[in-house]
């Protein structure tokens, strides 16, 4: 499939604050020349690395997921994929991961990073690489096998672990199990920032980077509730712009300017009634990471009516109030408050709950309290083929939902390789989806051909 | 299908049956009143659950079974042997089973537990722990995990299990290991009177049966292949390489194509058998070091560099094999990362490797034949240049 | 007399419905070639010439299938899943699953007293359960597809045909017949593979249902039919003109249409 022909390959925003995010957030969006100013070491970090870290050591950061996503927009990803397979990385493995090795291999083979990568500078020289074991194992396996292939430099891999569903959470002794290895586990993450950077860490620093990171996740909270509103003033287009503070430059006053911006913008949509559509006809929850390259998929949703409300992806969850005057202990508290509230939300099917950035997976019951307080009439679930992480777990909460009344659809594409996407077959099958929600009698036709697709243009 | 191959005296038929039928003894010691409690992956000692007066029982699939139950409840992308054990629950198949016990040792194994427990409700259910690094911190995470899963089974058994208890299951289960390093030693020198089908038949039935009963059975096999003559054989050896086999099929197809696995390092295989728990410091410090310190398999992040696979090469040298196969199933992360540079590095030592990709049904078996046949002929002819194969190893 | 006109756009073949008030007039099925647009027209043609209408006299036109938008007399489009489940429920009014089997893909139903929709499942991967499947298979045996569809026997004595892929089991089909297996039993055994596909996708959506209906053009066949029944264990409905479901479907909407309109007119 010609991929250069994809309806949705561009996505508008709805909210002036995000059309603007590349003002707000220079050091993320100008990390390469940010890096070159800077000077000082390069972390390659997975998502799972608590950014506050970063922030509080002044160590720049680049994510080669991230690059695997703006990879994947810019119809880059193949090219790095396909060398990839070539090393002898299987074509079922992550799409980012495959993306990665593929850039690397050329970074050796050319001595610089290669000049069709969407980034000046792809992604740097790194002076050290920072693993997590969280959310999934391809996320440590992946940066193991870098240090063993392409760069061998220091890596981290920090290893918060999760407890189990069933996990008897009032036991003390259980709390402490793994609280623990969380400390542990992140005093280790400390020690050896330290070694790298030749400092001591800063804990007074630490202390305002985190309340920082606090401040800007409880408006972040904030503003996710205010799209319980209907019309609902903020769809996924804006999301997954709106939520790169929240993964990469949390602890930043960037990421709190931000977010009390955007509240402010949404919070008067709310109170004009003003909503992304005027004539919002179904509003929908969506799980799974969205395909980069088209987020004009929710532009398109948008025309025939649906309103993406809330996602479960990188969820933030409720502010969890934490004490700071040990600002790591903090840290861990923050993660471990999150992690039993998502265990005692359902986590059955997505038990991936230790997760020190800010993010994490949701439980089936948060989900079914979400059908009632955002107004749910269907799911929509991208099943991204080489990430299981995010894609385990749907046709049990496509199973939970039903049992509610609502529908799902989960259909399949990728989120780092754009050849997984057909227009046509996708579009299909949201049609007939939304078709399916339609109250209005036997299958209302979803859009009618006498006046034209409409596409807001950018 | 014929699961085990030729055998010509008591002891192996008994290892054909049981294969035949896994789930024969336990649906046996069930009646008697025994509870049996399945388990996934091998982190959770089975030597506690044991002590606990409970029959661990491995939960394996069944080759080539289709999978069509399980697509209501789990995606189609994921481990297919996870899938294909799943289905079988959901067919009804485990009905005999007490309790469930899984280790963490992958994200899909990891994710059924929950999955599994939702759905099917088993009466006793524990998900064992196990963190992805080996630290001074982690090990003594997966000491407490063992207290943990003790207090677990207790609760269930409605009995205390003592350290003593806990011994003793352990010096059966060392008393296994030795024995059928044993075998696999005397395989390596005899080849041609213990296949490699046979081998894991036996691997296969040991995870069936109660350990004091395996005990008997390897020793009447070690008497029974002994006294077997030896036929004139001329197969290259190899090693094989991969996660989780449980069906000699594999190792049928091997055999066809004039090669002969003399050793492996798979998960039933030498990763269970080969290490033993050093009771000297204790019953958790032993467990500790034996299923999470030793156990290789690459799920456990032993850092950077190829140093972690020299226990590979070790093994390769020590058993005199000519090449490395190896076998991973669909999305299987943890053998699938490393796989680039483990060829690599037995490459890099004069150990070619080939790899075969499968989706747990190996309905690609002539296609598979040929590459094995190739390989075969390329190792007994010496040939260097063999990259080619070994990297268009994507099915 | 009001005419209405429905077309699924299919990349295997058009199919065009007309009703008259409400009724069946006619229906046309093309081949959609390389231009689905000229298909639809060529189909359009006959049915005018048929009918002995002008073009002006068709009030409302509904397209659905893969090249619905390329449709340019159209005034909608629906989704053919809606389109099925009208047209087969207008047949059969007691329907809860719709088993579609398409040229290039196939998907399964599934719709609830009232006849709407509720779940649906589409397998638009790869080629292997659908017509174009089977096309490839008779032609192995140098067969048109009627005859095929009855070399299958009873179906009861069938090998196992066991790559899912198409090109692979057409591998393995030649290597029976020149192993000398017996014809019927190879052909029994594709009939099953495609069974067997259906049914995987099928199981999750079937769930009690007490009437299948099995529609598109590989309904026409009857072993698949056979098999399809054992692999489910219950019997299965075929309508007359089984390619022509969602054509109907989408004519029964322009009508819905026409109706709305004139109650609309007349103050209703």
């Amino acid at each position: 499939m010609s991929l250069e022909f994809s309806e949705m390959s561009r996505a508008v925003r709805s909210l002036e604050v995000v059309k603007e995010s590349k003002k707000y957030l220079p050091k993320f969006y100008q990390r390469a020349q940010e890096r070159k100013r800077k000077q000082g070491p390069l972390a390659w970090c997975m998502a799972g690395v608590p950014t506050e870290l970063l922030v509080a050591f002044d160590v720049n950061g680049e994510w080669p997921e991230n690059f695997g996503a703006l990879c994947a927009a810019r119809l880059v990803a193949p090219v790095f994929i396909g060398i990839a397979q070539a090393e002898g990385y299987f074509g079922d493995l992550c799409s980012y991961l495959l993306n990665t090795m593929g850039y690397c291999k050329r970074c050796v083979e050319l001595g610089t990073p290669p000049p069709e990568s969407p980034l000046e500078g792809g992604m740097g020289a790194p002076a050290m690489l920072l693993g997590s074991g969280v959310i999934c194992e391809p996320r440590w396996k992946w940066f193991q096998a870098i240090a063993t292939r392409y760069f061998p430099i220091p890596i981290f891999t920090s290893d918060p672990l999760s407890p189990p569903y069933d996990a008897d959470l009032d036991d003390p002794r259980i709390a402490e199990h793994y609280l623990t290895q969380l400390r542990e586990d992140l005093r280790a993450q400390i020690a050896f920032l330290e070694r790298q950077t030749g400092r001591r860490l800063d804990v007074p620093r630490l202390r305002k980077v985190m309340e920082n990171s606090q401040k800007a996740l409880a408006i972040w909270y904030e503003i996710l509730e205010l799209r319980k509103a209907r019309p609902c003033p903020m769809g996924a287009e804006d999301y997954f712009t709106a939520i790169i503070p929240q993964l990469y430059m949390l602890g930043e006053q960037e990421t709190v300017d931000f977010y009390e911006a955007l509240y402010k913008e949404v919070n008067e949509r709310v109170q004009k009634g003003r909503g992304v559509i005027s004539d919002e006809k179904y509003r929908l929850f969506w799980s799974g990471i969205p395909p980069w390259f088209n987020l004009g998929l929710f532009n398109y949703l948008e025309t025939l009516g649906a309103v993406v409300v809330i996602e479960s992806t990188y969820y933030c969850g409720p502010p969890m109030e934490i004490d700071l005057e040990d600002p790591v202990e903090g840290l861990v508290q923050r993660i471990w408050k999150r992690a039993c509230w998502h265990l005692r939300n359902g986590a059955e099917a997505m038990p991936e709950v230790c997760v020190p950035a800010g993010f994490g997976f949701i439980g089936s019951k948060t989900i079914l309290g979400w059908v009632k307080e955002y107004h749910i009439d269907g799911a929509l679930m991208h099943r991204t083929r080489s990430c299981r992480a995010t894609s385990v777990g749907q046709l049990h909460f496509r199973n939970v939902l039903r049992e509610a009344g609502v529908p799902s659809l989960i259909f399949e594409s990728d989120m780092g390789d754009p050849r997984a996407w057909s227009d046509e077959k996708i579009k299909a099958q949201l049609e007939a989806f939304l078709e399916m929600l339609d109250k209005g009698g036997l299958g209302e036709p979803a859009r009618s051909t006498c006046e034209g697709p409409k596409y807001r243009v950018v | 299908m014929n699961k085990c191959g030729e055998s010509k005296g008591d002891a192996m038929s008994k290892v054909k049956a049981i294969c035949r039928a896994r789930d024969a003894r336990a649906r046996e010691l069930r009646a008697e009143g025994k509870k049996i409690i399945g388990y996934l992956c091998y982190f959770a000692p089975p030597e506690i659950i044991a002590a606990a007066g409970m029959v661990p029982f491995r939960i394996m699939g069944r080759l080539g079974d289709d999978v069509v139950e399980a697509n209501s409840y789990l995606e189609p992308y994921g481990c297919p042997y996870v899938r294909n054990c799943f289905e079988q629950a959901l067919k009804g198949r485990l009905n005999f089973l007490d309790g469930l016990v899984v280790s963490h040792s992958c994200d899909m194994v990891q994710r059924i537990y929950g999955i599994w427990k939702y759905y099917q409700k088993p009466a006793y259910g524990y998900l064992f722990n196990v963190p992805h690094q080996v630290t001074p911190w982690s090990r003594q995470f997966f000491i407490r995990e063992l207290a943990f899963f003790k207090e677990s089974l207790e609760k269930y058994a409605g009995q205390g299990i003592s350290e003593e208890r806990i011994a003793r299951a352990i010096e059966l289960s060392n008393e296994n290991r030795r024995l059928v390093k044993e075998l696999y030693e005397f395989r390596s020198r005899r080849p041609s009177v213990l296949s490699g089908p046979e081998m894991l038949g036996i691997l296969i039935a040991g995870m069936s049966i109660p350990p004091d009963e395996f005990n008997a059975l390897l020793k009447e096999l070690k008497m029974e292949v002994e006294g077997r003559s030896d036929v004139p054989l001329d197969r290259t050896r190899v090693l094989l390489w991969g996660s989780i086999i449980d069906d000699p099929r594999l190792y049928e197809l091997i055999e066809e194509c004039g090669a002969t696995v003399v050793i492996d390092d798979t998960c039933i295989g030498s990763r269970a058998y080969f290490t033993r728990v050093d009771l000297s410091n204790g019953v958790f410090e032993g467990l500790a070091d034996a299923y999470f310190g030793k156990f290789p398999c690459p799920r456990t992040d032993r850092g950077p560099g190829t140093g972690r696979f020299e226990y590979v090469l070790n093994l390769a040298r020590e058993y005199r094999v000519k090449g490395v196969i190896g076998y991973t199933l669909s999305f299987c992360d943890p053998h699938k990362l490393d796989y680039p540079d483990l060829r690599d590095y037995l490459a890099g030592h004069g150990y070619p490797m080939l790899l075969i990709d499968d989706d747990y049904t190996l309905s690609h078996a002539e296609t598979v034949k040929t590459r094995i046949e190739a390989f075969r002929e390329m190792l007994a002819k010496g040939s260097a240049s063999f990259q080619d194969l070994a990297g268009r190893a994507q099915l | 007399m009001e005419y209405v006109a429905g077309v699924d756009s299919g990349s295997t073949t058009t199919k065009l419905v007309v009703l008259r008030d409400g009724e069946l007039a006619g229906q046309y099925v093309v081949s959609t070639g390389a231009n689905s647009r000229r298909a639809f027209e060529k189909a359009f043609e006959r049915a005018l010439e048929h009918l002995k209408v002008h073009p002006f006299q068709i009030k409302f036109v509904v397209s659905t299938g893969y090249g619905r938008a390329g449709i340019h007399l159209a005034n909608r489009t629906v989704s053919e899943i809606t389109c099925h489940a009208r047209g087969v429920r207008w047949l059969f009014p007691s329907a809860e699953v719709i088993i579609d089997i398409g040229g290039q893909d196939f998907k399964v139903i599934r719709l609830d007293k009232g006849g709407r929709v509720v779940d649906f499942a589409m397998n638009d991967k790869c080629a292997a359960g659908t017509g174009r499947y089977l096309e490839l298979m008779g032609r192995v045996f140098e067969m048109d597809l009627e005859t095929f569809g009855r070399a299958g026997g009873t179906g009861l004595e069938a090998v196992e045909i066991a790559n899912v892929c198409t090109v692979f089991a057409e591998t393995e089909v030649i290597a029976h017949i020149s192993r000398g297996t017996e014809e019927t039993k190879i052909i029994a055994g594709i009939f099953n593979a495609v069974a067997k596909r259906v049914h995987s996708l099928a199981k999750q959506l079937i769930m009690e249902a007490r009437e299948i209906v099995f529609t598109g053009g590989v309904a026409k066949n009857a072993g698949i039919v056979g098999a399809l029944e054992r692999m489910l264990g219950q019997a299965v409905k075929v309508p007359f003109e089984p390619q022509i479901t969602g054509a109907l479907g989408a004519a029964l909407f322009a009508w819905e249409d026409i109706i709305r309109r004139s109650q609309y007119e007349s103050g209703i």
